[in-house]
């Protein structure tokens, strides 16, 4: 039965087509339908780092998602995600923040709340029961009980007989009573995700997300691998892109300036709404009445992104790292992206060596990873090398020969495979929710076509000469060179090569 | 029994234009006859902090607002000692008389029923 429904999942997959966008209200909508038991809500807004006025808001507008607004508490928020079985999270990139639920695909058949009074006589308020029950669109039930106290009840699936409790037979009754028993999981998880944008209340007493900023940064700078990235931005782009996605190590941001940016950018415009397993006139409705009072301005401006390039290294703990890379401006094209699967020498099958030039004349005990970062008016593209210190320079000079020689032109051979691995990574990604998210986040504002079938093509396009082209333009901008480490022994970019 | 997390009649008299015309120039006579003010106090000095709910809602303070409530403290402390009023300059106007602490009070009695609620709820199914 299992394996049943899950090969009429697989059908429906295959037939996706990635998602249309509408414009509701000035917000921009857009829902992908995917098969998947559950479904998602994310509202993304243009409030990444890059437009942050001071160092440290946008990460502090990201921690205080999900507290009080002027319809529910932080508590409130909290307890009815929790019981509507939805997961709640903010994450913050720099271009955008997205606040993400997530929650099953259940559709009419919820679960209300009743307080103990409301009633009648002979429920007793210490008889808690937490039952959730779910109905998939292929009709199959799973209901989960919960007994807690001295009283044991059993809420069994779909056509519950109520064969031994009077007091479920005073729970119906009850919710005959009930004003709205059509309410669905999605109107639920929208007002929660819009009620922050519209509403959020940013009470001084809740600002105790000063601990949770400095947990970030501090995760943030025990990782050497994110100060290097985060360093290679600054010196890339010096404004804009730089800022990083941390707020520094001594914070000098008040709840005024929070305040503040919340204000210029939850505008209309800069709102997009992605829904995943939601039906797109359903969620434009919801969009449409939560929005329905919002503020409408232009919203933030960054200016546009210029590269410069640059060497600089900083003192950090753990294995000594070291940042090799290249900028781009302009939108991200396929001929960069396969450059990034070129240079990549993470090998397809698991415990080899794999066929990369990097992997085979990589020291011992080294480590390249190749970084891809596109953005809507930029990229950033590199190699980030991880060695004990004796070995990091040689493993420097293999990237960057690896780097220069892609620029010098490479086999048709190599050029398929390395299309063939960048068309793979786009299609993978797009597999997950948060890739399909992300990949919509990415076009959604620019009003560009959103469909995986046009960012494939684009794959199809990239030939020898295109590729050679693109390569030999990147090399000879100036690169960013960043070293995280023991700063005393750590190499330099000119003995590398670069 | 008095002060914001007791019984009263403050709301339903606020919102009579009647009551309120009728009922104000009494309580004014009654907050002067009470003569807080010529020690140099709020009214909200005198709320019965001794229970957790007050507590949390002095929390809730600005920084300043906590170290002018205690400056009043003292100052008045000094004067129970001389067994006199503060000099007349120093009294609480009318106007300065702002309940600072109650809204937040309120807040948390708010929150505290609310937490109770989402405790005893009980989760029906639909069905």
């Amino acid at each position: 039965m299992f394996a049943a429904r899950v090969s009429a999942r697989n059908v429906q997959r295959a037939a996706r087509s990635f998602a249309t966008v509408v414009e509701s209200s000035g917000v921009k909508v857009a829902a992908v339908e995917n098969g998947a038991p559950t479904s998602s809500l994310t509202v993304l807004v243009k409030a990444g780092s890059r437009y942050e006025p001071k160092e440290g808001v946008a990460n502090a507008l990201k921690n205080f998602a999900f507290k009080s607004t002027a319809k529910r508490t932080a508590l409130g928020t909290v307890r009815e995600s929790d019981l509507y079985g939805g997961v709640l999270s903010s994450s913050l990139g720099r271009e955008h923040l997205a606040l993400s639920a997530e929650f099953l695909k259940g559709d009419d058949r919820l679960r209300e709340c009743r307080a103990p009074q409301e009633l009648g006589a002979g429920c007793q308020s210490d008889v808690w029961i937490a039952e959730s029950s779910f109905t998939l669109s292929d009709g199959s039930c799973i209901s989960i009980h919960r007994s807690m106290g001295a009283r044991q009840v059993a809420l069994i699936g779909l056509g519950a007989s109520s064969q031994n409790d009077g007091d479920l037979r005073k729970w119906r009754r009850a919710t005959l009573r009930l004003p709205n028993p059509r309410l669905l999981l999605s109107d639920v998880f929208v007002d929660i995700l819009t009620s922050f944008i519209t509403s959020a209340k940013f009470t001084r007493h809740e600002f105790y997300v000063a601990p949770l900023i400095s947990n970030d940064t501090a995760a943030a700078a025990a990782n050497p691998a994110i100060q290097a990235i985060e360093l290679a931005h600054a010196i890339a782009f010096r404004q804009g892109l730089a800022s990083s996605l941390y707020a520094p190590a001594h914070p000098s941001i008040g709840l005024k300036d929070i305040q503040d940016y919340a204000a210029k950018v939850f505008t209309k415009e800069n709102i997009a709404v992605v829904g995943t397993g939601i039906e797109q006139s359903k969620l434009t409705e919801l969009v449409n009445k939560a929005f329905a009072n919002a503020a409408s301005s232009s919203g933030p401006t960054s200016s546009s992104t210029r590269y410069f390039g640059g060497e600089n290294r900083i003192e950090g703990t753990g294995p000594q790292t070291a940042f090799i890379g290249i900028g781009t401006m302009g939108a991200p094209s396929a001929e960069v992206a396969t450059l990034a699967a070129y240079l990549n020498p993470s090998p397809s099958v698991k415990w080899s060596k794999g066929t990369s030039p990097i992997a085979a004349a990589l020291p011992e005990g080294a480590s390249v990873q190749s970084v891809y970062l596109p953005y809507s008016d930029a990229s950033l593209v590199g190699l980030l090398v991880q060695a004990p210190t004796a070995a990091l320079k040689e493993a420097g000079s293999v990237a960057v020969s690896a780097l220069k020689k892609a620029a010098s032109g490479i086999s048709q051979e190599e050029l398929a495979s390395a299309v063939a691995r960048a068309k793979f990574a786009a299609a993978s990604a797009a597999d997950a929710r948060a890739g399909v998210v992300e990949a919509i986040g990415a076009k959604i504002f620019s009003g560009s076509e959103i469909s995986l079938a046009s960012t494939l093509s684009a794959f199809d396009a990239v030939d020898a000469s295109a590729f050679s082209k693109a390569a030999a333009e990147l090399v000879k901008a100036k690169p960013t060179y960043v070293a995280v480490g023991d700063i005393v022994s750590l190499p330099y970019a000119d003995e590398l090569g670069l | 029994m008095f002060g914001p997390l007791s019984i009263s009649l403050a709301p339903l008299v606020q919102n009579s234009k009647v009551l309120s015309k009728w009922v104000t120039p009494l309580a004014n006579w009654y907050a002067d006859a009470a003569r807080y003010r010529q020690y140099g106090f709020k009214y909200d000095d005198l709320v019965m902090e001794e229970n957790p709910t007050v507590q949390r809602a002095l929390g809730r303070l600005t920084p300043r607002e906590t170290y002018d409530r205690a400056f009043r403290m003292k100052r008045a402390s000094q004067a129970s000692v001389l067994h006199a009023p503060i000099p007349k300059d120093q009294w609480t106007t009318p106007a300065e008389d702002v309940r600072y602490l109650t809204p937040h009070i309120a807040n948390v009695v708010e929150e505290n029923a609310e937490r109770v609620k989402w405790d005893t709820v009980i989760v029906v199914k639909k069905n």
